[in-house]
């Protein structure tokens, strides 16, 4: 990893909620163009607000970053609305899909084109791409999205962002809620989206054995600190990691008594 | 049977009226969640601005023609309309992003103080005239079906016809164009609308001076009616029941609420006021609303109301 | 936070704009007016000539050289034509600068909610030409004074002129007149009259309340339409009279069948209806518009043409203008009056004025000294009758001015006398007032 491809830097930010709560205590992570990076850990441990504090959508929630700087292309941009940022190519798909419930899909998919300044044909062009990826989505396309289906929406949603011919996808949470057979479906377009448009993702994942399967670096939260990173590989084969968010041990079943025992564990780890 | 259709039209046409202001509240609902309360006082504010206008421009350029001074004073009534928009939006909503809406209305409330203060101080507390032609008089129709011919009101016609016309271009801006959209998605997530770069401080800005065109268009039908005088500011008040009754996110649910307030007030005064001594009008509307409050909180026409989990 | 920083600016207008609104008061300690008045809100047209009048007769007065060397002092304070407001006003206003000589509150309601504080405070309520009718009644309300005219009497003309039309009250058997109303103290005030009218004469009185501000009247002039009255009278204020006249032109009533009362009969309320009011008739409270008259000739040279004048100088002569002027003049005469028993040159309390009100007596010589002959007829007030005069007189709408259409009449007092002293009589039983006696009043 050279810093020359190097789309995303993140300095050991801060993060403070409501002038008081300190979310983020030090989060440092890159993402090289053209990777696909995991962002993993539980509920909590700040992966949601480190895609905040990138797409700079903190301030709605009455978030800050008060200390470190974000990067992109060597660019600080923690100044800079979400809307500029969108403009650099950097879409953020929110946690819990967050459709225009009242707009058809087709409509959805078209306020991702707001920032598009290259012509009505272009736009039309990447919507066909769009359909292309997302098949479902073309026989939906005059449903208004409040009435399709969790994966119908996930899959609108980044066909939103796609709208905006981004380089970086900064992708929340997509396997939420979502039935296994259509999380291994969401995640194989991104994969395919990633090896052919080239679109870069830093993704926010609960699902560690999903992302790390298609993530290429991987980076673990707790409790607002990066505890562990490395290549999706070989956080997939690290041990501690495989027992914790895995689920899975080398050896036999755990018993319930050691699964109490994990449960300890973790809360000494927090 | 002429009196009853008399009154029906005259139902529809006052409800047409109700109608125009209850789409800048709606509007602006619509795109932002903010109920917005000085939708009267921009009514008021813009009808001034109008007759003002309309009054000084042959002044200043010494001319007579009266069409070319009504078409100058619009342009510059809407020009002003679109600053007020700019400053509510600098001043006041910029600062309020993501409260809740309590928080919002309170400061359409103060916004609504300082338009009819301000109003009333740039450009006087008089009761002033806009002339745009409307005609006065009334005509008869009908008259070989009933006997004495069925009277309707040429001003009223007029204004519902423009009403329709407003209606109509609002939709397609709101269907068909790219901002349309944008508007749409913003007042159905704001925070999804930033994530995919719709910046909301322009798109507030839209919205707000399309509220401003819709409360000068009404205020100039209004005023036009009534001269334009404080009381059109009171005039708010009353669409506050149209909006409950269609629906705050539905634009035809604004045009039929309207309707049917206008036609059910006219009626119910002239066939049962008389027996509780008249004034019916006053608190009908008040009172429909209440009992859609009650049973249909979300209106006849309002989106229904989807609480995020 | 924003939020109140939001809330603090809004007040903070708010209050800069009352202030400007309000006229200061002169350092010169003298006899003191509380100006109630309207310049903002629905009311404003129509209050904004009346505080003009009211002021600039004060101011003129002070020109005049004051009374007998006492100048006038006043502060204006804004009602808004609401009720809590104008007491709120009263409130503030009654102690200060030594205290007020008199209240004119320019509202009905306000005068229903006064007229048990003013005896307390001991200082006299003037409404000319409003208020309630049986305060005439100065044994039992001693400290109101409708003075020139109360809606009884109003209402009492307006019968009897019509029935003169009509060629004799006889002949309105069988009429039917549509009283189309403010829905408020104001408004109801000649439904009593009306009804004992018709009572005498046979016709029908219909009565159409029409709710605040009255812009929606839809309902009220179809209901019209439907039972074709052959007059409307109309107790209408502000912003309503406007949208009377425009509704009777949409549905084709005919404006020469509309009668209001003297408070539907100013610019204000056909300024912009135009030649849509082109007959319309309505009382003139004495007074019409009168830029002729030799004292808006004087208020003109010596204010307005000092730059000193209260609004625009076109307004002066104005009839609501001219009915805050002369309700002006009649408590400045009070003052007159009051000292030429208590001491020329001194200032007044309000007891002492409500003796000067109580013995009014402005005859033709008086008022044509004041530059208001033919603008108004002589006025006697006593202590048991505080309205003091019972004239008035009809004036018509051409589309550009209003002009007398009619002769004088006076109030009958066969019909208003009994009804006076029955209303007035119920209201001393209810609030337990001892009525007072001619022996009472020479003290």
């Amino acid at each position: 990893m050279t810093t020359a491809n190097i789309l995303l830097n993140v300095n050991s930010i801060e993060v403070i909620y409501n002038h008081v709560i300190l979310v983020l205590k030090g989060v440092s992570l890159s993402v090289p163009e053209g990777n696909i990076v995991a962002l993993l850990g539980g509920n909590g441990a700040g992966k949601t607000t480190t895609l905040r504090a990138v797409s700079n959508l903190l301030h709605g929630e009455r978030g800050e970053v008060t200390k470190g700087s974000i990067e992109c292309r060597g660019e600080r941009i923690e100044a800079l609305t979400p809307a500029d940022l969108v403009k650099r190519g950097v879409v953020q798909v929110m946690e819990g899909r967050h459709c225009f419930g009242h707009l058809t899909i087709e409509e959805n998919l078209m306020t991702g084109s707001y920032t598009r300044t290259d012509g009505k044909a272009a736009v039309a062009q990447t919507l066909e791409k769009v359909y292309n990826y997302f098949p479902r989505l073309k026989t939906r396309r005059t449903s208004q999205a409040a009435y399709t289906s969790g994966g119908e929406q996930q899959m609108c949603a980044i066909g939103r962002a796609l709208m905006a011919n981004p380089t970086m996808v900064l992708l929340d949470e997509p396997s939420m809620g979502l039935a296994p057979q259509i999380v291994d479906e969401v995640f194989g377009i991104v994969k395919d989206l990633n090896q052919r448009e080239k679109v870069t993702f830093l993704l926010a994942e609960q699902n560690t054995n999903m992302a790390l399967r298609y993530a290429d670096f991987g980076y673990i939260l707790e409790n607002g600190r990066v505890v562990m990173e490395g290549a999706a590989s070989d956080l997939a084969n690290n041990e501690d990691v495989k027992e914790f968010y895995l689920g899975i041990s080398s050896g036999e079943r755990k018993s319930f008594r050691e699964a109490k025992h994990y449960r300890r564990r973790k809360r000494w780890l927090a | 049977m002429a009196f009853f259709l008399e009154t029906l039209l005259g139902g529809l046409m006052s409800g047409m009226l109700y109608s125009l202001v209850a789409l800048g509240f709606v509007l602006i609902f619509k795109a932002s969640g903010v109920f917005n309360f000085a939708q009267g006082a921009m009514v008021l504010f813009a009808a001034l601005a109008m007759a003002r206008f309309s009054e000084w421009i042959p002044a200043w350029l010494g001319m007579e023609n009266l069409f070319v001074a009504n078409l100058l004073a619009f342009v510059v009534a809407v020009a002003i309309m679109f600053v007020v928009a700019w400053l509510i939006e600098r001043l006041a909503l910029r600062h309020l992003v993501n409260q809740d809406g309590a928080t919002l209305l309170m400061a359409t409330l103060g916004i609504a103080y300082v338009l009819d203060g301000i109003g009333q101080t740039i450009f006087g507390s008089d009761i002033y005239k806009i002339d745009v032609g409307m005609p006065k008089e009334p005509v008869m129709m009908l008259e070989s079906v009933f006997e004495g011919g069925i009277l309707i009101n040429k001003e009223d016609f007029i204004a519902a016809l423009i009403a329709a016309l407003l209606v109509i271009s609002l939709s397609i801006f709101f269907q068909k164009t790219a901002t349309g959209r944008a508007l749409r998605a913003v007042a159905d997530d704001h925070q999804a609308a930033q994530s995919i770069g719709i910046p909301l401080d322009r798109i507030w800005v839209i919205v707000w001076c399309v509220a401003g065109i819709t409360a000068l268009v009404a205020g100039i039908i209004w005023g036009s009616k009534l001269g334009v005088q404080f009381s059109l500011s009171t005039i708010a008040l009353r669409a506050l029941p149209v909006v409950i009754l269609g629906g705050l996110t539905s634009v035809p649910g604004a045009i039929i609420g309207g309707l049917i307030i206008g036609v059910g007030e006219k009626l119910s005064e002239v066939y049962l006021g008389p027996f509780v001594g008249g004034g019916i009008e006053i608190w009908f509307a008040y009172m429909l609303a209440l009992v859609f409050l009650l049973f249909r909180p979300q209106g006849l026409f309002g989106e229904k109301i989807i609480d995020r989990v | 936070m924003k939020l109140r920083k939001l809330a603090v600016a809004a007040s903070l207008a708010a209050i800069g704009l009352s202030a400007a609104l309000t006229t200061p008061a002169f350092a010169a300690e003298e006899q003191f007016f509380p100006v109630l008045a309207y310049r903002t809100g629905a009311y404003a047209p129509n209050g904004t000539p009346w505080a003009n009048g009211f002021v600039d007769y004060l101011k003129l007065t002070n020109a005049r050289g004051g009374v007998n060397g006492v100048k006038m002092i006043w502060e204006e304070c804004e009602t808004g034509y609401a009720t809590d407001r104008g007491v709120e006003c009263y409130e503030r206003l009654k102690g200060k600068h030594g205290g007020a000589t008199a209240v004119q509150p320019l509202s009905t309601g306000i005068t229903f909610a006064l007229t048990e504080k003013a005896p307390v405070d001991k200082i006299p309520v003037i409404t000319a030409g409003y208020g309630r009718s049986e305060s005439q009644n100065g044994a039992v309300f001693g400290w109101n004074f409708p003075l020139v005219g109360t809606y009884w009497m109003g209402a009492d003309v307006l019968v009897q002129h019509i029935g003169k039309k009509e060629g004799g009250l006889d002949k309105l058997k069988g009429k039917k007149i549509a009283l189309v109303y403010h829905d408020s103290p104001y408004g109801k005030e000649p439904i009593a009259l009306l009804q004992e009218r018709a009572r005498m004469h046979g016709f029908e009185v219909s009565l159409l309340p029409v709710a605040h501000p009255g812009v929606e009247q839809k309902a009220t002039w179809l209901q019209i339409r439907q039972s074709k009255p052959d007059y409307v009278f109309l107790w209408g204020w502000g912003v309503m009279n406007s949208t009377s006249l425009k509704e009777a032109q949409a549905t084709g009533y005919p404006r020469e069948k509309m009668y209001g009362i003297w408070w539907a009969g100013a610019e204000p309320d056909v300024k912009d209806v135009g030649d849509g009011a082109k007959g319309y008739n309505a009382l003139a409270m004495q007074h019409g518009a009168e830029p002729d008259s030799k004292v808006v000739k004087e208020v003109l040279e010596k204010l307005h043409a000092k730059g000193q004048g209260t609004g625009p100088k076109e307004e002066v002569g104005q009839v609501l203008y001219m009915r805050g002027l002369i309700s002006s003049m009649l408590q400045v005469e009070a003052v007159r009056a009051a000292q030429g028993r208590y001491g020329k040159g001194k200032r007044i309390t309000g007891e002492q004025m409500r003796w000067g009100l109580e013995n009014l007596n402005l005859d033709q010589k008086a008022l044509d000294g004041m530059g208001l002959g033919g603008v108004m007829r002589p006025v006697q007030t006593s202590c048991l009758d505080h309205m003091g005069s019972a004239w008035a007189r009809v004036h018509t709408w051409d589309g550009k001015k209003w002009n007398f259409t009619s002769d004088w009449y006076q109030g009958d007092e066969k019909v208003l006398r009994p009804m006076v002293m029955l209303a007035s009589g119920k209201y001393a039983e209810e609030k337990k007032i001892k009525p007072r006696t001619p022996e009472d009043c020479k003290k």
